[in-house]
């Protein structure tokens, strides 16, 4: 049995681990609030973008570059949207789990997938591995904002826009966590690029009103579609973004409660069996005093 | 109608919030190809807007200016959606003009 000041030891640092587990708990919680404004300050404008993407597909058939793949060309560009920081559960290695599977999915399949990663943690991953990675962004992957959404799908849209001889890529794949509810997140896999525009039919061209409005274009259809459609696929990108860093936030939380809980469950287990060894040295002290007075009353017989 | 002037429900959005919500009879907006007024019952039209300033005339003839960059416009049934990447200065104050 291990002496009283080694329990006493121990229970004293879990008892600090278990503060800053609570800490972290409640820092996640005060974030999402932030994320989820952050959320739905993003949602007009990509409800705007969303309307005029539908309402443009309904109008003509869209010819343009971003809608229409160029199958030829094997090269892809996968994008995994990772954390910054840890403790944040199964977060970040259930995303770089379903990213090499993905990976090597598209390469059974004769592509050459292209890596591009954002979140420090993810970065640190490949960097540790020495993993050719394209490009990696870093920082606010918990508030995401416009800024850096704007960079990854600029950077992204390039390399997709580039011709097949200077190394562009033919298709976008974003790894991302969906945020269902506070319990439950899901890893998607998402191809972005080239866009797919048949969600219209369906459901949501049923709910539409029969007579569309003829639009008329200024200056054209396709300057319309140029301005548009990038617009569409960085809100798009901006979506992942925020939705991985809610479900990041999420995750966050719930694994710190469960570590706080269980640096809780550990203290009561310590304490229980630091009273067991103090009463049994109590217990031995006074069977060593009367086994001694005893063997002193029995000298004097 | 000429009793009740129709009315434009604007909205106007930047890429990380919505910049302003609410009723006008006038909207002038920077389209790609000069400065392009809309009124109440204009056609259906999708237009790409460059940096400029958007003019929203109120019904009460106050005037609000909001200084965008590129985005794009849509209307239809009078209803406006200004979508912009970005809002950089707002004139919220309300300016009093001659109609």
């Amino acid at each position: 049995m291990a002496s009283q000041l080694a329990y006493k030891a121990r229970i004293a640092s879990t008892a600090s681990l278990e503060k800053i587990f609570n800490a972290q708990e409640m820092i996640a919680s005060s974030r999402i609030a932030k994320a989820r404004d952050v959320a739905l300050g993003a949602k007009p404008y990509s409800d705007a973008i969303f309307d005029a993407v539908q309402a443009m597909a309904q109008h003509s058939h869209i010819v343009h570059p971003i809608v229409t793949a160029e199958s030829s060309n094997p090269n892809v560009a996968v994008l995994a949207l990772t954390a910054d920081r840890g403790m944040a559960g199964a977060y970040t290695s259930s995303i770089i789990r379903e990213t090499e599977a993905l990976l090597g999915r598209l390469e059974s399949e004769g592509k050459k997938p292209k890596l591009y990663v954002y979140g420090r943690r993810g970065v640190s991953y490949y960097r540790y591995r020495g993993r050719d990675v394209a490009q990696t962004w870093e920082g606010h992957t918990d508030a995401p904002g416009v800024e850096i959404a704007e960079t990854i799908s600029k950077t992204l849209l390039d390399a997709y826009m580039t011709p097949k001889e200077e190394g562009g890529v033919s298709e976008l794949y974003i790894v991302f966590t969906e945020f269902v509810n506070m319990v439950v997140q899901k890893v998607r896999i998402l191809r972005m690029l080239p866009v797919s525009l048949k969600r219209v039919s369906g459901q949501a061209a049923q709910s539409l009103p029969a007579a569309q409005p003829l639009y008329s274009f200024e200056p054209s259809l396709d300057e319309v579609l140029d301005r548009v459609l990038p617009k569409y696929v960085q809100s798009r990108i901006h979506e992942c973004l925020l939705t991985s860093a809610a479900s990041e936030t999420a995750s966050r939380q719930n694994a710190m409660h469960t570590a706080t809980d269980n640096a809780r469950g550990l203290i009561d287990e310590l304490t229980r069996k630091l009273n067991a060894t103090r009463q049994a040295a109590i217990t031995q002290e006074l069977t060593e005093i009367i086994g001694s007075a005893d063997a002193l009353n029995n000298d004097k017989e | 109608m000429a009793a009740e002037k129709s009315r434009i429900a604007v909205t106007l959005a930047a890429s990380d919030r919505l910049v302003w919500q609410g009723e006008a009879v006038r909207v002038s907006v920077p389209a790609a190809e000069g400065s392009m007024g809309i009124l109440a019952d204009h056609e259906p039209v999708m237009a790409a807007t460059d940096e400029g300033t958007v003019v929203v005339t109120r019904p009460d003839n106050t005037q609000l200016r909001f200084e965008v960059n590129n985005g794009f416009i849509s209307f239809d049934s009078n209803k406006l959606t200004i979508a912009v990447e970005r809002c950089t200065k707002e004139q919220s104050k309300a300016t009093k003009q001659e109609a």
